[in-house]
């Protein structure tokens, strides 16, 4: 590609191209001279003495009342813990039907039949496996968190959006945010927030703000300046600008953000079970100590349907400008292809009659209402239904208490664990090894280690030194980029070998490219295959959608037995979670190919094959590699999970310190995943950017 | 639309009226909510029951009970949020203790819990029906003893499978000074443990572990503890230099209190110090769980069965 857009000779002297001879002697000295050896551990910063120095004040200044803990914290807690106690309360008070119905009432308003079924299935599965009042205790933690990020993340955006030095302040911020383990800041909350509900609020806030604040100021920057000069040319204030023109257009991408900030506070669920966050986390945990792999599944599928419904609903509400005045016509529960039908048409007759009917009732309340409401025909529409819904679960209230519908009854219950715990059993044994083959989950976790972590980490820590690393890792920033990533991520590299942590970097490095390759060998031909076949598409995006929203550490047991203790159930587990972008965006890319570009290249003769790679692979590299990017950061996200199951690295090295009351090195190793996260995020969406930029151009 | 001030007002009238009510929710009740940690392992869950059951029923504290890791209790009985935890391994918590008991005087000692914690190696019980010598320590050394205990992580030399790296753990040091050729693999937390052997346990593997005493596994499987030269201080005393080649010293499992707690309740930490029974008690309630009744129910059970032994808890 170069050559094309660079008439002179190939060899040209580029400063990449001195990068890389520099590194390639280096690599010769190295390994034939003088051994270079190990990061100096003179350079280390020693950041973590003043740290646990710190750590132990705190906790002095804590019991003896010290003005920043009586005047802020403590009141901070004590008014965000009686917030949350009253909500739960009022949650737990609330009979199961009140809360189904108003849930199905409300997406039956702000979407259609299918949306209020779904979102009342998914809360009847909640109780169905037995978790009513656990579920109540995670939503209830979700909805105070979700509600004071947004408090908090939209004025934020919106402030980002109008003041670009705030915006380039944010930027680390929110990626340091977004990247750093919160396994590394539970401590430091816990210090400052005590346990429970507080702290689980704080830390799910931590974690899922960025995207809120982020896509409002992406949204409000681009809402186009006609519309703004317009609005001003009539002489309207900045304020009024902005709360007509700029924030209702920038609405869509604010609302994709509210709805990324919903579903990774409640990726955090389980981390917060470990400072008394309760709820379903805690069920998560218990069951894994227990070994319980079924009761974990079952919690973590409580989780699924929550995010289920609430992504739904926060979606319905995203859409709800658009469908204001949207007509029923034809069905509304059968896809509308099944007209013809007479027993479809059976199905919906009685649905299309209950509407009709709720209709009239409703028409009958506001006309009782009617001295009550404003005069305005849309609202009246609205209103008429919310003031029906409000009559009708108070009915439905009274009814309840007097049949004692409270709580959910436990003899309804769809227990998944007996099955799941046989399944398992059976698995670790007859999966891990075929008989005397050489297939099944222990020999390829044997060949794993041996044949491609191993040499791997051989080559990253013996045969590469430091600075060979350093110099190459620039000059593929400078290629992707320009000499600025280049500087930052030399910096960076070296910064981590300054914390003292650059072996346990280049553990890390290792298994997560190894993860990253088999994602790309099992998701790009998952993608291809999804493109070309649309059941095969409708097939796996259920199972996308579940490994992504299930706990990771529900699966932690399992890979375990199947992959042994060690590096391979840490890589085996993060491909898992992190495979769904790949697939999804290499479908989303080949799907966007032209069309005429295939037809060409069928006319031609080419087979199915060659238009695959020479036509619709290329074509679509630029999608592909932002689905890469994507695993890339959620491999890296799962550093700690690899931890926990015993891989060595950076997530150990988290995991150890947090154990061992070394909040310093936790912190340290935090610090270095967050360096290597945005070095390789900036790398790998630069290259995406100019494959893009490139296919455009061409 | 509603005018701005009125908003204001409305605004302020809620907050008033929250800290009104939060005022009166912590002034007048006449004892303190006692707040216990349970950690996520059964034995942790049952003491806190019973502890809690005794504390409601019997003294009228209202209680909260907190799951939380281990790893973040310590400052949250420092800060006073919670008041007591009541199963604390030792040799897991050196460096705490010394922290947050001796030097900084935020959590007290509450005493011994009563059962004393067995830390030793373990073995699958069929790899010592196959070959009796794996009973005790002389059948792990040389080629044959660690090539059969080998993986792919370790090469030529057995795996020994540990606990969390948080525990106190002379492994390596006994492996070396006994002249094994094994390779410490830290699980980085019990759960992995479990699982990794559970599952060579399934398939009839060797596996080679450290474990402890009392636990629910061992109503699960059965296994063999492996026979190390006898537990001395000499031995001990040489830990430093990495000369351990013994077995390990039991654990006495100890509770830790709040340091704040003797202020908000003196009554409330009595009764948490007397708290003191044996493993039998806790084995029975254990067994109780296996029978499908939950923690609750199991604390009840052991209380209405053993009224002399927590009556002498009672200030």
């Amino acid at each position: 590609m170069a050559a094309t857009r660079q008439p002179s000779p190939a060899k040209q002297i580029t400063p990449v191209r001195i990068i890389l001879i520099a590194a390639l002697l280096l690599f010769l000295y190295h390994n034939l001279i003088h051994n270079l050896g190990v990061f100096p551990e003179e350079w280390n910063l020693g950041l973590r003495e003043p740290l646990d120095m710190f750590k132990k004040w705190v906790i002095v200044a804590n019991r003896d009342g010290h003005w920043m803990f009586a005047l802020f914290f403590q009141p901070l807690k004590g008014s965000i813990d009686f917030f949350m106690r009253r909500i739960e309360d009022f949650m737990y008070w609330l009979p199961w039907t009140v809360i189904i119905a108003f849930v199905f009432f409300l997406a039956n308003k702000i979407g259609d039949l299918k949306l209020a079924l779904l979102t009342a299935f998914s809360l009847l599965m909640m109780g169905l496996l037995g978790l009513w009042d656990e579920s109540m205790r995670t939503l209830a933690l979700m909805v105070t968190s979700v509600i004071i990020a947004l408090a908090i993340g939209l004025p934020l955006g919106v402030w980002a959006a109008h003041n670009d030095r705030v915006e380039t302040m944010l930027r680390p911020v929110l990626d340091a945010m977004q990247t750093m383990p919160a396994f590394v800041y539970l401590i430091p909350v816990v210090l400052f927030f005590g346990i429970a509900r507080v702290p689980s609020v704080i830390a799910t806030i931590i974690y899922a703000i960025p995207p809120v604040v982020r896509l409002t100021n992406l949204g409000i920057r681009r809402v186009s300046e006609e519309s703004i000069e317009a609005a001003r040319s009539f002489g309207s204030t900045p304020r009024q600008i902005m709360l007509k023109v700029q924030i209702p257009q920038a609405m869509p991408s604010i609302m994709t953000g509210v709805n990324q900030t919903i579903m990774m506070a409640l990726s955090i669920v389980v981390i917060a079970a470990l400072i008394g966050g309760g709820g379903l986390g805690d069920v998560v945990l218990k069951s894994l100590r227990r070994l319980q792999v079924g009761s974990a599944l079952e919690a973590g599928l409580a989780i699924v349907f929550m995010a289920v419904l609430l992504d739904r609903l926060s979606f319905a509400f995203s859409q709800i400008e658009h469908v204001s005045v949207k007509k029923h016509q034809g069905f509304r529960l059968l896809p509308r292809k099944w007209g013809g039908k007479s027993w479809a048409k059976a199905i919906e007759r009685p649905i299309t009659w209950v509407y009709a009917m709720s209709g009239r009732l409703e028409k009958k309340v506001v006309h009782l209402f009617s001295r009550l409401l404003p005069k305005q025909d849309e609202n009246i529409n609205s209103a008429g239904y919310f003031i029906t819904m409000a009559l009708g679960l108070l009915l439905l209230l009274g009814i309840s208490f007097a049949l004692s519908w409270v709580e959910f009854p436990e003899n309804w219950d769809l227990s998944l664990s007996k099955p799941v715990d046989t399944a398992v059993k059976w698995a670790q044994v007859n999966l891990y090894q075929i008989g005397d083959t050489f297939i099944g989950t222990g020999p390829f976790s044997d060949f794993v280690s041996l044949y491609m972590l191993r040499p791997l980490r051989l080559l990253l820590l013996e045969w590469l030194a430091w600075p060979i690393i350093i110099l190459l890792i620039s000059a593929l920033a400078w290629k992707a980029a320009n000499w600025k990533l280049a500087v930052y991520s030399a910096l960076s590299m070296l910064f981590i070998g300054w914390l003292g942590l650059w072996e346990a970097s280049m553990d890390t490095l290792s298994q997560v490219l190894v993860a990253v390759l088999i994602s790309v060998l099992i998701g790009v031909p998952l993608g291809v295959w999804s493109a070309r076949n649309d059941s095969a598409e409708q097939f796996l995006r259920p199972i996308l959608d579940f490994l992504q929203t299930i706990p990771t550490f529900v699966y932690l047991v399992p890979v375990i037995m199947l992959f042994n203790l060690g590096r391979v159930p840490g890589i085996m587990a993060s491909v898992m979670y992190a495979i769904a972008p790949t697939v999804r965006l290499t479908n989303l890319g080949i799907r966007q190919v032209d069309e005429a570009a295939v037809e060409a290249s069928v006319s031609f003769g080419a087979t199915t094959w060659q238009t695959l790679r020479n036509v619709q692979l290329p074509l679509s590299l630029p999608s592909i590699m932002m689905g890469v990017n994507q695993t890339i950061m959620m491999v890296l996200a799962m550093v700690i999970i690899a931890g926990l199951v015993g891989a060595a690295g950076l997530g150990f090295s988290v995991i150890d310190a947090m154990q061992n009351n070394k909040m310093g090195a936790s912190i340290e190793a935090g610090l270095a995943i967050v360096l290597m996260a945005i070095v390789l995020d900036r790398i790998t969406q630069s290259w995406a950017q100019k494959q893009a930029d490139a296919a455009n151009i061409t | 639309m509603l005018k701005k001030s009125r908003i204001i007002v409305l605004v302020l009238l809620t907050i008033a009226i929250t800290a009104i009510l939060a005022a009166c929710g912590g002034g007048e009740k006449e004892k303190p909510t006692i707040t216990l940690i349970e950690n996520s392992w059964p034995s942790s869950e049952l003491n806190v029951a019973v502890a809690a059951n005794l504390l409601e029923n019997e003294m009228g504290f209202p209680v909260e009970v907190i799951s939380l890791d281990e790893s973040a209790q310590w400052d949250a009985l420092a800060a006073g949020d919670a008041d007591a935890s009541l199963e604390i391994w030792p040799s897991g918590h050196g460096e705490r203790i010394a922290q947050y008991i001796d030097e900084q005087h935020v959590v007290e000692n509450g005493g011994e819990l009563g059962p004393i914690g067995l830390i030793a190696w373990y073995v699958p019980t069929y790899m010592v029906e196959e070959d009796p010598a794996l009973a005790t320590w002389e059948g792990y050394l040389g080629a044959d003893a660690a090539a059969k205990f080998s993986t792919a992580e370790t090469g030529d030399s057995g795996t020994f499978f540990a606990g969390p790296a948080g525990w106190t753990q002379y492994d390596q040091q006994i492996i070396d000074n006994l002249g094994m050729d094994f390779k410490v693999i830290n699980a980085a937390s019990e759960d992995a443990l479990l699982a990794q052997v559970t599952a060579s346990y399934e398939r009839k593997e060797p596996i080679l572990f450290y474990f402890y005493e009392p636990h629910v596994l061992f109503t699960r499987i059965d296994l063999t503890q492996v026979e190390l030269p006898p537990y001395s201080e000499e031995c001990y005393a040489k830990a430093d230099a990495g000369g351990v080649d013994c077995a390990y010293p039991g654990d006495v499992l100890m509770k830790i209190i709040s340091a704040k707690l003797e202020e908000k309740s003196p009554e409330a930490r009595t009764f948490l110090k007397n708290f003191n029974y044996t493993t039998a008690d806790q084995t029975t309630m254990l067994g109780y769980l296996d029978q499908d009744m939950d923690v609750k129910e199991s604390a009840q059970k052991w209380i209405d069965d053993n009224e002399s032994v927590w009556k002498a808890w009672l200030p």
